[in-house]
């Protein structure tokens, strides 16, 4: 059973447009979502939240309509934006008693736990908090109410790497219980390679694509070859090229099916790559 | 909501500490006026500590500051994703306007009479009119605050601010009029009992419209 699915999402904001996005996100699956500054990933998550009204289209949550007045189904949603949204005179250890009357299965034992683990302290202004421990503590707060699914706008920015790998296991963690789901949104595309199962391209606006992680990871292949042997690949199912200097990259979304039939090399495209390729490149 | 309410009350803590001083000061604000007592027993206007409506102002500047922190963090856009809904939220800035109005009030009356004891003038026949007084602080501030929750849900609380400031001006001439009134008209005061349904209907439509376009409608969007 999906644990989220987004039908023909559409929202006009005037300057930006989501068209008709739709995506399905399976119980115990980590969705990463990724796409340039801009591209919709923010809007895509108020959208599912309710935070701003879809001109078109449904969210369905466990095979349900998510209506988001309703408690029991929002307690089971776990939030975190990019953004601080406690104010910074608050100490952690308020922002818990007062998520503690907001969430009725607040679990403040498993918070507090979260913050020794982020190693934040407990009665200290978030003024004084760096970037990283104002996001760790935003995650500590999704994580201590048992939600079934988490939706993160990029939880990770700002934080180093031994932060974020411990992050990492810690969504790996989230689910193992397969009825827990996250979608997490990140411009920090080596994240995804190591923890998500599935992921969501959106480019201006529109899905361009939801691939297995393992699909993206070890099917695309970029040829880095001259002209001759880039009209022949460019007719290649889903090739998307980049003129270079003295040569071509074609991105071949099957690329190895390809291997040892052309003659140019064919290197595994990493997600940061394929991103470039479809947001600069162009495509028949 | 309690958790809302609660929210507000830590984040406008330090502005507590303030009131209290001030508050402390104005009640003891006639003992330093002393000297004018003689003229109380004669002039019932001048029996009115002068910081009593100030007590009101700043009890509705409090609901005002709430809106402002809010907007500071980006509040709203976290608390609609949780399981808080926006009509709890809407709930909660009344009924806490309704609380600090009625704190502001009772302050505001007890500043008078301390003026009342303190000179000496104290009588029977004052402490109704100081009801009367206090009323007409509470429903004052109620009608203020219909504008003000109106004005920072619709227009953000720096609009609102600027648009408070004006109004306040306007609020300030009638509740000036209507205490006078109610002093030199005493045997009419039950007519300014009216004012209580009537400032209780305003907030009324006040909170039924702010509902419809942000609870409803969801006008606002984050």
């Amino acid at each position: 059973m999906d644990i989220l699915e987004i039908s023909d999402l559409t929202k006009d904001l005037g300057r930006f447009r989501l068209s008709d996005v739709s995506l399905h996100i399976p119980q115990g699956c980590i969705m990463g979502l990724i796409g340039e500054n801009g591209a919709g990933k923010s809007t895509l998550i108020k959208a599912i939240l309710g935070l701003i009204q879809p001109d078109a289209g449904e969210v369905f949550y466990c095979d349900k309509k998510l209506d988001t007045n309703d408690k029991t189904v929002m307690e089971q949603i776990g939030v975190c934006f990019d953004s601080m949204h406690f104010h910074e005179q608050m100490t952690p250890e308020w922002v818990g008693r007062i998520h503690a009357k907001l969430y009725p299965n607040w679990d403040a034992d498993c918070y507090e736990k979260f913050l020794q683990r982020f190693d934040l302290p407990m009665k200290s202004q978030i003024k004084g908090f760096s970037k990283g421990m104002q996001m760790k503590l935003n995650l500590a707060a999704a994580f201590s109410h048992h939600a079934r699914l988490l939706l993160l706008d990029e939880p990770t920015a700002g934080l180093d790497p031994v932060v974020r790998d411990e992050l990492m296991d810690i969504f790996l963690d989230f689910v193992q219980d397969e009825t827990h789901s996250i979608l997490l949104s990140t411009h920090i595309t080596a994240d995804l390679e190591k923890a998500a199962d599935y992921v969501t391209f959106l480019h201006n606006g529109s899905l361009l694509f939801t691939r297995p992680t393992y699909e993206l990871q070890y099917q695309f292949r970029i040829a880095r070859c001259g002209e001759q042997e880039f009209h022949r690949l460019k007719t290649e199912k889903g090739a998307v090229w980049r003129k270079q200097d003295y040569s071509y990259e074609v991105l071949l979304p099957e690329g190895a099916a390809l291997e040892g039939k052309v003659s140019c090399q064919l290197d595994r495209a990493s997600i940061d790559e394929i991103m470039l390729m479809y947001v600069k490149g162009e495509q028949s | 909501m309690k958790g809302l309410i609660l929210k507000d009350m830590y984040l406008l803590r330090k502005e507590f500490k303030y009131y209290a001083l001030l508050a402390v000061f104005a009640l003891l604000f006639p003992v330093f006026t002393k000297s004018s007592s003689d003229s109380i027993a004669y002039n019932p206007i001048s029996t009115f500590n002068s910081l009593s409506p100030v007590m009101v102002i700043l009890a509705i500047n409090l609901t005002l500051n709430s809106f402002v922190y809010d907007e500071r963090c980006g509040y709203m856009q976290y608390v609609f994703a949780t399981p808080v809904r926006r009509s709890s939220y809407v709930a909660a800035k009344y009924l806490s306007h309704i609380m600090y109005a009625g704190i502001g009030s009772l302050i505001g009356t007890l500043c008078n009479f301390m003026t009342l004891i303190v000179s000496g003038a104290m009588r029977w026949e004052y402490v109704f009119q100081q009801l009367i007084f206090c009323l007409v602080l509470f429903i004052a501030t109620l009608l203020l605050g219909c504008w003000e929750i109106g004005l920072s849900m619709k227009f953000e609380s720096t609009k609102a601010r600027m648009v408070m400031l004006a109004v306040i001006i306007i609020a300030g001439v009638l509740c000036g009029v209507s205490i006078f009134l109610a002093l030199h008209y005493k045997e009419e005061v039950q007519w300014f009992l009216l004012l209580l349904p009537a400032a209780g209907l305003l907030l009324g439509s006040s909170a039924w419209m702010v509902w419809k376009s942000f609870v409803w409608a969801r006008k606002k969007e984050f």
